[in-house]
């Protein structure tokens, strides 16, 4: 369907280095931290402009235009939603539960289990937000509403997928792929998603495979206590592993790379399984020698303010404990942010660069010809995907 | 540079490039996806100077120079994307170097960020709304749900709870994984009989009171509390720290006020759902764990703060009923006071006591009635001492 020629292939790259990322997001993160937070919604926003920057298809960069202002309203939006929300069920489950089973226990999973549908309802409503920001050449994506069908099919198929033991996890995927593309516009046009479920299914056996061994070696090791067994883990452990990994991979090249626009308009993607259990593996270990190092710092520094301010510090226990909570929320904030913005730089960053550099567009004249569409404005932004912390700093 | 328009021909071999040579730049209208390679110049129109852009078919565009400015946080190494101050959504991306030079020269201020909307003020609106929306869930929705819920919890229930929450206690108070010791000498037990049928006098519960003494010697806490199911406990430093029978009778009294306010199964409900909400609000930030704990320790203790207001006030009123004095609270309170100081500043906020002073000056201004008979004989007070021994 597509003309082959070269003229008609937009090839994609993602410019910018890990230095220059790293000094943005150590930027944010500690003026984060400075601000016990509330700078996040602008360390996101730069983070995300930056990123998006970073990738050009076709030689023109695409462009974040969502707003820190508008993710805080729509985070505080989000919150009070969820939390009156999960307050009153958390509440109505525990009184029911210790009336029927005399503990808190049953009735807690209850409710947890009750936020997976928000959940799904926060992944659209993220995803959507982030479409409406984003730009490339002067022209808005978007995604239609949709985020309530979106949870009810997100639940329905997880149940399936559950009842069938894992096997009908590829179609999971892929009806919600097929779900979020149909409603995804880029301008005045929409995408589709064309690959069949039952082609998902190959590269989801090793995982399954991994999966199921895992279950039965549990089963024979815990449930009949025979310990002499416990080999098997090791062969059904990096199986699993290896598997999934295989598996996100595979899926995502498979169903990105099905993807079209408007008429004969595609997109190819070339993610490899080696490559990025390598990017794993040395990105995080990266992440773990930097924080290892700042700890090592920061306890010279502190030694240092201890040994030099301790003769004006006459009494340790006179001192306003708010200072106490005060050192242990900066040093508490600053680990966990420091890992998610670490992480940004040596995982996603290189994953993004990994996977752009492969990324083919097909079909240059139908993108000449796509004019602007609608984008509606989102009060709640991506408050309720930011309140389950989804991707983590993107 | 790479582009094929990276270079324009230069008539002549030159070493500094031609000023009149063509620069280009990627045009997008903000109305189609179609990219326009457009020639750029500066010109003064009537109103300034402007940045004319001449895509190659179609009319030319006139960006003011004076609006014109720099996309924000752009990745380095790549082409700069400009836009206009006054909105809209056309953009001019800059790839080669004689463009951007043409752009930063006309004006310096191009080389400034692209300013957002104004949203500060609807901002600060939506967080105080917000804000106090969730101070009305946290401290009067939930806290008047778990009251309506408590009074229809199922006794049998209520009491397997008690049961659990007590051997918890247990264990959490002990010094090692053995549970505190039940003090049981018969003498004493009798004591103890005697003295909660005295203060308990005209109190109806669903359930038994049962009371019982801890041995804490290893470490002594110096408190008591109530939990679900009508089940009370001392420890035997408190016991100890008493100097009369009247004191111990007190403190009873105000653990029996929880118990008839059905203060601990409120304390449950209440604890768990705030926990819940604060974890998911605070998880954003920093993945939740110790700070939602910490916070809601905050909130669980200020639930049972206004619980044992209540509670000092019930107590009073019982004790006088039963004819002993609620002056000894004060008392009790006064000398825990002289040894061991008050709470206060941030501690304060995060103990389950509210701070002595207070609950000393309430106790004292209760007044006591005609004194009746004491509320232990001097035999039975002697065996309560020993009730561990």
């Amino acid at each position: 369907m597509s003309s082959g020629t070269a003229l008609d292939r937009m090839s994609a790259e993602v410019v910018g280095s890990k230095g220059a990322l790293f000094a943005l997001v150590f930027k944010t993160t500690a003026l984060t931290v400075a601000t016990l937070g509330i700078y996040s919604f602008w360390a996101r926003t730069r983070t995300r402009r930056w990123l998006w920057s970073s990738l050009r298809v076709g030689g023109s960069p695409f462009e974040y235009v969502g707003q820190p202002l508008e993710k805080l309203m729509g985070f505080v939006i989000a919150a009070v939603i969820v939390a009156v929300y999960l307050g009153l069920i958390v509440m109505v489950l525990i009184f029911a539960s210790l009336n029927l089973f005399g503990g808190p226990g049953p009735g807690t999973a209850a409710a947890f289990g009750l936020l997976l549908p928000v959940y799904w309802f926060a992944q659209y409503r993220g995803l959507r937000y982030l479409l409406n920001h984003t730009r490339w050449r002067g022209i808005s994506f978007s995604m239609t509403p949709g985020a309530w069908r979106y949870s009810g099919l997100a639940t329905l198929w997880t149940l399936l997928s559950i009842l069938s033991l894992g096997l009908l996890w590829p179609v999971r995927q892929q009806q919600l792929w097929r779900f979020r593309a149909r409603n995804t516009y880029y301008g005045d046009d929409h995408f589709r998603l064309t690959i069949p479920a039952r082609r998902l299914v190959p590269p989801f056996l090793p995982a399954l495979a991994g999966i199921w061994g895992l279950a039965a070696t549990t089963y024979i090791v815990g449930g009949m206590e025979r310990e002499d067994y416990a080999w098997l883990y090791l062969l059904f452990g990096p199986l699993a592993v290896f598997g999934w990994v295989h598996w996100k991979t595979v899926s995502f090249r498979l169903l990105a790379s099905s993807l079209a626009f408007a008429g004969a308009a595609g997109l190819t993607v070339r993610p490899a399984t080696g490559r990025v259990i390598g990017i794993h593996t040395g990105g995080w270990l990266a992440v773990g020698l930097v924080l290892v190092v700042a700890l090592i710092a920061a306890l010279f520094a502190f030694g240092f303010l201890a040994v030099s301010a301790l003769p004006q510090i006459e009494n340790i226990e006179e001192l306003d404990p708010i200072w106490f909570v005060l050192g242990g929320l900066l040093f508490y904030l600053t680990f966990f942010l420091g890992r998610s913005a670490l992480r940004l730089v040596f995982v996603t960053y290189p994953l993004i660069r990994h996977v752009g550099q492969g990324l083919e567009v097909r079909g240059a004249a139908e993108v000449n010809a796509v004019r602007k569409g609608e984008s509606s404005h989102m009060h709640d932004a991506d408050g309720f995907a930011n309140l389950f912390d989804m991707g983590s700093g993107i | 540079m790479s582009g094929p328009w990276g270079h324009a021909p230069a008539p002549e071999p030159s070493m500094a490039p031609d000023p009149g040579a063509p620069v280009f730049a990627d045009y997008f209208d903000g109305i189609r996806a179609l990219r326009q390679r457009a020639r750029l110049r500066a010109q003064t129109g009537d109103r300034g100077r402007v940045l004319l852009i001449e895509p190659p078919a179609g009319e030319a565009v006139r960006w003011p120079v004076r609006r014109i400015r720099l996309l924000p946080d752009q990745a380095p190494g790549g082409a700069l994307a400009y836009g206009l101050v006054t909105g809209g959504e056309a953009r001019l991306v800059v790839e080669d170097e004689e463009a951007r030079d043409l752009i930063e020269r006309l004006d310096p201020a191009t080389r400034a960020k692209l300013p957002g909307p104004p949203l500060w003020r609807r901002a600060l609106m939506v967080s105080a709304g917000g804000v106090a929306a969730l101070a009305v869930l946290l401290f009067l929705v939930l806290p008047g749900l778990a009251g309506l819920l408590a009074r229809f919890m199922d006794v049998e229930a209520e009491i397997a709870m008690g049961e659990i929450h007590y051997e918890q206690t247990r264990v959490f108070f002990a010094q090692g994984l053995e549970p505190l010791r039940e003090c049981g000498s018969p003498a004493g037990a009798a004591a103890l009989d005697a003295l909660t049928e005295r203060v308990a006098q005209g109190v109806d519960l669903p359930y038994d009171l049962q009371v019982a003494v801890l041995d804490d010697s290893a470490r002594p806490i110096l408190n008591a509390y109530a939990v679900a199911g009508g089940r009370i406990a001392f420890f035997n430093s408190m016991i100890q720290a008493a100097e009369r029978p009247e004191e111990i009778a007190a403190i009873l009294a105000h653990e029996i006020a929880h118990v008839v306010n059905d203060d601990p199964v409120r304390h449950t409900l209440q604890s768990a759902s705030g926990l819940a909400v604060i974890s998911v609000l605070v998880g954003d930030v920093t993945g939740g764990g110790l700070l939602s704990g910490m916070l809601g320790g905050a909130i669980a203790s200020g639930y049972s703060r206004d619980a044992e207001l209540a509670a000092d006030a019930f107590a009073a009123d019982q004790l006088r009923s039963v004819g002993l004095p609620p002056s000894a609270l004060g008392e009790m309170f006064q000398r825990l006071r002289d040894r061991y100081g008050d709470v206060e500043g941030l501690m304060e906020h995060f103990s389950t006591h509210p701070a002595l002073a207070d609950r000393i000056r309430t106790a004292d201004a209760a007044g006591d009635p005609p004194i009746g008979r004491p509320a232990l004989t001097p035999k039975q007070w002697a065996d309560l001492r020993d009730i561990c021994s």
